[in-house]
């Protein structure tokens, strides 16, 4: 088949409404697909093609006309709301009065010839919907935007409310009433916005904040605080400068900023409290080791305690609804652990690596040493009646970034016993998972443009995006009947014997919907960049864990002795 | 350029010459021109830091041979050796160490210690605090053996005989030490909660641009963290020759923004609030300790007219601007309030 490439799918979404409507949100490049999983047909598709040349034309002014606040190095919001740009032309127009501004402006455009402005949407990172199914939150990447969505029983997306944060987003939850939105950033601080953005809120609120008063500034450093020559000049100089207005605008939106991390966000999830219904935690993870569980809003700023304990960053936090006290969590080690998180203490640990090297020498593909590590990229976990011996147990499933796998756990909360269970070999490599507590199904996307245990090579040969799905079955295991999956095929539209329900159908049908051209987003195939990169440009994108992993000793050695040769001339 | 060479070189001469005597007995104090490093360091980079999983692996042994728990002598199963006391005081950025010093006669029974993310800066200290411990001991009462360790923070002083081994007050400056880290972000690898009775934070740097204020030391973001290792009632003490900062502390602790700071100025906001919304963020832990309740803190003292930093503001002329907050209880859940 020579089809050109297209874009996997990053993220999926399950949704289950009332009047038993489950649907399915695909995230595939800009787009959000919604599928019925009843019949596996396409639902709807955002943005719609309609809006999407609207987007186009407003661009194509954008990029004529008016400058852009960003620096240089960061992709222009490709898609302002009215909003925006009507505060935008105002900011331009303001400025022709004030001296500094024109000279602002002509630096942008100096800046604007150098860049190309590729007229690219952003890339959907998250999706989450609301318990009730009825709201869907999605952040995009390059705009750093919350878009938050309403979804009806057709599944038809429509578009509520906007909202451009600050910085990257990396993790993104519902408060227990969901009616919150948390939002983590690159920068470690997690911000609460309501999920129905309050209109008069925004509307009391100036439009142009800081605009109006260029008020003069004065430098915070004196002659009494700086004392080297090169200093003293940079505030003489200073003084002599007249103040400008400070550019940057704050949201205008109303947020809380309530917590934050000195390092990266990797991940947020909220904690119910098993022992008082409203009580809520919140549980974030960082590139620095760290799990802080904090009070839910609004006493966010009261931390309980730390989960401690992992020597790598930790990559993905997971909780069941049905045993709330405790939280799995893996790592970049690569690891999995899982935590009392009230009361911070580990219950059972498992290094991952043994996992992982055996998922890459049963997957059958080349072109990866067997010690290569790799991060936890997917965590999901489901509580399982029925299995025999063991009573209720959380069934784990774990993803490795860039690995055609996966592999399961059994934890048993009584015991506190963490065991590996099975493993799954999968034909491309994985990029997200999810399970649908009702059927017992598992979704798993696959990485269509990556060659499998590489996250940069293109794949030899385009492969339609792809979606892998599972059906459950009860199985004989270890002489005891246990709860696994079985993988549907779409090669030879079987898999085997089935004893939970049937699949197949859907299977068979969502394979079919996922064939067909109205869901891709085509794109080009990832081209090999340098040698040593460890991500093509897309796969930066879909992976990018690798890229927290903290630099070896030589390269710290290194620094420290860079930081010794520039030593202050100060005191000699 | 020949600056650096020359300068690295010397410093490496320095360094061998003080080994070598040290191993003749008494250490010598070390000598502040050859641990010069630039004041500022990144708190973003990673640093090649060494630090605890958790504060229950950390080895204080090393830190503060003197108060060792005489049960526990032997290391087992790769746990650290149990000490009989806690660390309770923290100086973060101790910088040359003149704080640590003075404050180790007024709490002889308390641990203290050090932090300082500048590699040259902490050696100083260090070699100083053992320096002067074994000055100590030469002095006043002559110990049967010298330690000659000298640098190596990691190393096992505690194999050394320890003083405290007879007598059940450890010599003098037994209780601080110094050690790398970058508190920004692993303070909680290092304390329990509610673990620190004294936290200071001592002329720190400044950052005056706009857009570097995410890397101050006080942030609301971080006093959540503040308030997580100070107990209730414990005291944070900042001190700084900075007017625009000490505003910026104010704020940060209490909540309200001071004169001259307008809100949103720089499209900064304190944890939990913008303006005049009526939850509380992270100011509710904190309440301002009074001037009078100042005046009879001997810490206080110590802190403006010991430091390195304080001493160097009084010879320049420059003001000094102290505030100390105290740590609240947490306050009650929504659920317990009504």
């Amino acid at each position: 088949m020579t089809t050109p490439a297209c874009h996997p799918f990053q993220k999926l979404c399950c949704i289950s409404q009332s009047g038993d409507i489950h649907l399915l949100l695909v995230a595939t490049g800009p787009h959000i697909l919604s599928l019925d999983l009843k019949n596996g047909g396409i639902l709807s598709r955002w943005p719609n093609d309609a809006v999407q040349s609207a987007e186009r034309r407003s661009l194509e002014e954008l990029g004529n006309g008016i400058m852009d606040d960003d620096p240089p190095a960061k992709r222009r919001k490709p898609n302002l709301s009215k909003r925006q740009q009507d505060e935008q032309e105002d900011e331009s127009r303001d400025s022709s009065t004030s001296v500094e501004f024109v000279s602002e402006r002509a630096k942008g455009q100096r800046r604007k010839k150098k860049e190309t402005v590729k007229a690219v949407l952003p890339n959907v990172s998250h999706i989450i919907a609301t318990l009730d199914g009825l709201r869907v939150v999605a952040t995009t990447a390059e705009d750093k935007c919350i878009r938050v969505f309403e979804l009806d029983s057709s599944g038809q997306l429509t578009l509520l409310s906007e909202r451009y944060m600050p910085k990257r987003l990396c993790a993104i939850a519902l408060s227990k009433s969901q009616s919150t939105i948390l939002a983590g950033d690159k920068f470690g601080d997690v911000y609460a916005l309501p999920l129905q953005p309050s209109l008069e809120k925004a509307t009391a609120l100036p439009s142009k904040p800081q605009l109006q008063k260029p008020k003069p500034t004065k430098p915070s450093a004196s002659e009494l605080t700086v004392h080297t020559k090169g200093n003293l000049e940079a505030l003489r100089q200073q003084k002599l400068q007249k103040g400008s207005a400070s550019k940057k605008t704050a949201p205008t939106f109303e947020h809380r900023l309530i917590l934050g991390h000195v390092s990266l966000l990797t991940d947020l999830v909220v904690g119910a409290d098993p022992s008082n219904d409203s009580r809520e935690y919140i549980l974030t993870a960082d590139r620095d080791e760290h799990i802080r569980v904090s009070r839910g809003i609004p006493q966010a700023h009261v931390i309980n305690n730390y989960c401690l304990g992992h020597t790598e960053f930790v990559s993905k936090l997971c909780t069941v609804p049905e045993l709330p006290q405790f939280l799995i969590s893996g790592g970049g080690e690569p690891s999995l652990r899982i935590y009392d998180w009230l009361r911070g203490t580990c219950v059972a640990a498992a290094s991952l690596e043994e996992d992982l090297k055996r998922l890459i020498s049963n997957s059958a593909f080349n072109g990866l040493k067997s010690s290569s590590i790799r991060a936890v990229s997917c965590i999901q976990a489901m509580n399982v009646r029925g299995a025999d011996d063991l009573g209720d147990v959380i069934m784990i499933v774990v993803a490795f970034e860039g690995i055609p796998g996966i592999s399961t756990y059994l934890f048993h909360p009584e015991k506190c016993i963490l065991k590996q269970d099975r493993q799954y070999i999968v034909d491309a490599n994985v990029l997200d998972i999810v399970l649908l507590k009702e059927s017992g199904l598992m979704l798993v996307s696959l990485d269509n443009v990556h060659s499998p245990l590489s996250t940069k090579e293109p794949t030899s040969h385009a492969l339609a995006p792809a979606i892998r799905v599972f059906g459950p079955r009860l199985e004989q295991f270890d002489g005891k009947r246990q709860f696994g999956w079985v993988g549907y095929d779409p090669a030879t539209g079987g898999h085997g014997t089935i004893q939970i329900g049937s699949f197949e159908d859907i299977a068979s049908k969502l394979n079919e919907t996922l064939q067909s051209n109205d869901v891709r987003h085509e794109i080009e195939l990832p081209s090999a960049t340098k040698p040593d990169a460890l991500y093509s440009t897309l796969g930066e994108f879909l992976y990018g864990l690798e890229n927290l992993r903290k630099k070896s000793q030589g390269d710290g050695q290194e620094q420290e002795t860079e930081e010794l040769a520039v030593t202050h001339p100060e005191g000699r | 350029m020949t600056g650096p060479p020359n300068k690295r070189q010397r410093r490496e001469d320095y360094q061998k010459a003080q080994q070598a005597a040290n191993h003749g007995g008494q250490i010598e104090l070390p000598q502040k021109r050859f641990y010069r490093q630039r004041a500022h360091a990144n708190p973003f980079s990673d640093h090649n830091l060494t630090y605890p999983t958790s504060p229950s692996q950390m080895d204080w042994s090393t830190h503060y041979p003197a108060f060792v728990s005489l049960a526990d002598q032997d290391m087992k199963g790769g746990q650290p050796r149990r000490m009989t006391k806690q660390v309770e005081i923290a100086d973060v950025g101790c910088g040359f160490g003149g704080l640590l010093i003075a404050l180790s006669p007024l709490f002889p029974d308390t641990l203290m210690i050090g932090m300082e993310l500048r590699t040259q800066v902490l050696s100083y200290v260090t070699n100083r605090i053992l320096a002067l411990r074994s000055q100590h001991q030469h002095q006043p009462q002559p110990q049967p053996q010298p330690q000659p360790q000298i640098r190596q923070p990691s190393t096992d002083l505690s194999s050394l005989p320890s003083p405290s081994s007879s007598s059940s007050s450890p010599g003098p400056l037994q209780n601080i030490s110094a050690l790398r880290t970058n508190t920004m972000k692993h303070l909680p690898n290092y304390f329990h909660r509610h673990q620190l009775s004294h936290l200071f934070l001592c002329f720190p740097d400044p950052h005056f641009k706009a857009r570097k204020h995410k890397a101050r030391i006080i942030s609301a973001q971080l006093n959540a963290e503040y308030a997580f290792v100070v107990r209730p009632g414990g005291c944070v003490y900042t001190i700084t020759d900075v007017e625009e900062l000490a505003g910026w502390i104010v704020a940060h602790f209490s909540g309200r923004k001071v004169d001259g700071e307008e809100e949103g100025d720089d499209g900064e906001e304190t944890v939990g609030g913008n303006g005049a919304d009526k939850t509380k963020g992270v100011e509710e832990l904190w309440e301002r300790v009074s001037e009078q309740d100042l005046q009879s803190d001997a810490c206080v003292q110590v802190m403006r007219d010991e430091t390195e930093e304080g001493k160097k503001v009084s010879r320049n002329g420059g003001r000094k601007f102290v505030s100390v907050w105290r740590r609240r209880e947490d306050p009650p859940w929504p659920d317990e309030v009504c």
